[in-house]
């Protein structure tokens, strides 16, 4: 396993200048694919074409440029379903937006994330790894992925049903949004998978500061653990249908996902390969500086 | 002529600056107080546009018990609730991003004193060009009288401090220069290394030269051009 984790350390080391943009690439084709795949009512925006172009250029753009560009397909699908649903999901994205900005929370990509692998059922993922590496704060992307998970899986059931008609009762088109808003903003899944996540990240990320052997993997169990208890106790609260062994595939997959994350990621720093220019009086310097990578063989010589 | 302790200084300094660079730059703007009533000002902002749009989602949702119940007293209750959740939220909101401002402001600032330490590292190492002063025999005996100390100018107080030069000091023989072992990378090599020179050795900056063995070093470096002045 140390072997694996080397190599892929050595590997990624000399070629990070094109794993990390095909990484991004392929993370963004997989993320705009869900949506399409789930919501595709714009002819234009479903074409694969438009995916892979959109894809290419978010390679080129920082991490952020994905979830910015996963909610406007979002939108663009929305509007081609209908305009009341297009409404609904505007002030969704919005509310997204503005809560990311109060919390300055960083790590944006998680928002188009947390769908993609709700989609592939194994979610379970995201809270955990959220937890042991990227901190508290990643509760708020987690969240907000959660919620527009809910959007979209909302916007696929609802964009044919939603034709409010204009010009109707005030009264009568008022109780229509009503109806169409509370579909979304009432379902009580939602609250409880948010609280599950987040509590999930708390307890991964507080296990994993603390000092002892193996806190990691400790971390990953007790966050599964956590993610069954607090979605039991939630079901059961708003006693709603619950199904364990639903879950359990997902559950069983994430987890075991999450300790590859550790054997391949705990106590490795995956240093990139850097490319300087800086100059002085005299000089003007192109530098390439690269990771010293240092095996088991030298360390116990 | 290159010195690759200072080129090893320059790198560091450089990803140190890609790195951290942002976080220290947004800082730097700023005294502390002024840093952290921006971010509260801010995420007051922020939280306020949420609350107006949260607050219009719930008002939509429950448009039907808001019209049935839509009176006088209602709507104070209302209001009143309105603004106390408003306010609790507004003082978590302030205390979150006074300590999260303060956390980091504090961080980054560690991260630019050690940043500003090495640039005066490399600052002082430019300044005394490899600390190879570049004397005549007769200017040599003002070295050794002094011990071979040279003065430095102090930013932070102010004043000048007599230090030793952290290289030793090549004495030019009448004018004549000595090229060090290998000679420089910047011109042609011609001659062998001359093994018999008392100033090779003496001559080296710390590091060596960057054309000697680097494998260490991990610094490739790719090219390096001189600037046209």
């Amino acid at each position: 396993m140390i072997r694996v984790r080397e190599s892929l350390q050595k590997f990624y080391t000399e070629n990070d200048y094109w794993v990390l943009p095909v990484i991004k690439a392929v993370t963004a084709f997989l993320c705009f694919f869900t949506v399409n795949s789930n919501i595709g009512y714009s002819d234009m925006l479903s074409n694969p074409l438009i995916c892979i172009a959109a894809s290419i250029l978010c390679s080129f753009l920082p991490w952020t440029c994905i979830p910015v560009f996963f909610g406007m397909l979002i939108l663009g699908n929305a509007y081609a379903g209908s305009l009341e649903i297009f409404l609904v999901a505007g002030i969704v994205l919005l509310l997204a937006a503005l809560i990311q900005s109060t919390f300055r929370a960083g790590n944006a990509i998680l928002i188009a994330l947390v769908p993609l692998f709700f989609y592939i059922h194994i979610p379970y993922v995201i809270p955990i790894i959220a937890g042991l590496s990227l901190g508290l704060m990643s509760t708020v992307p987690v969240s907000i992925g959660v919620m527009l998970y809910y959007l979209i899986e909302y916007i696929s059931v609802n964009a044919s049903l939603s034709k409010i008609a204009i010009g109707t009762d005030i009264t009568a088109m008022a109780t229509a949004y009503a109806g169409l808003f509370g579909n979304l903003f009432k379902d009580k899944e939602i609250i409880i998978t948010m609280a599950a996540f987040a509590f999930c990240i708390v307890i991964v990320f507080i296990i994993s500061q603390i000092s002892f052997e193996s806190n990691w993997i400790v971390a990953v169990i007790a966050g599964v653990i956590s993610i069954i208890i607090v979605s039991v106790c939630g079901y059961m609260h708003f006693e709603l249908d619950f199904s364990f062994w639903g879950i359990l595939p997902g559950l069983i997959v994430s987890c075991l996902i999450s300790l590859l994350y550790v054997f391949a990621f705990h106590a490795v720093d995956y240093q990139r390969t850097e490319r300087l220019r800086f100059e002085d009086d005299d000089y003007i310097y192109y530098v390439k500086a690269i990771p010293k990578l240092k095996s088991l063989d030298e360390d116990e010589n | 002529m290159l010195n690759v302790e200072k080129i090893r200084l320059m790198v560091q300094l450089s990803i140190y600056e890609k790195k951290e660079g942002k976080g220290i730059i947004e800082t730097s703007k700023y005294f502390k107080g002024d840093y952290i009533s921006r971010g509260i000002l801010t995420a007051s902002i922020y939280y306020t546009l949420c609350f107006i749009v949260i607050g219009i989602i719930l008002a939509i949702v429950n448009i039907e018990e808001v019209l049935l119940h839509l009176n006088i007293p209602f709507i104070m209750a209302s209001l009143h609730t309105i603004l106390y959740v408003y306010l609790a939220g507004m003082v978590i909101i302030i205390l979150g991003s006074y300590i999260r401002c303060s956390l980091s402001y504090d961080n980054a600032h560690r991260k630019s004193l050690f940043y500003t330490a090495k640039l005066d590292k490399l600052l002082r190492m430019q300044e005394n060009e490899f600390d190879y002063i570049d004397v005549t025999k007769d200017e040599a005996e003002y070295y050794r009288e002094t011990g071979g100390r040279i003065r430095i100018y102090d930013d932070v107080h102010n004043t000048w401090e007599s230090v030793h030069p952290q290289f030793h000091t090549f004495v030019k023989d009448d004018g004549t220069s000595v090229d060090p072992e290998g000679g420089w990378l910047d011109d042609p090599i011609v001659e062998p290394p001359r093994e018999s020179s008392s100033y090779n050795k003496k001559g080296e900056p710390q590091g060596g030269w960057l054309d000697e063995d680097m494998d260490d070093d991990s610094i490739d470096v790719l090219n390096i051009r001189k600037r046209d002045k």
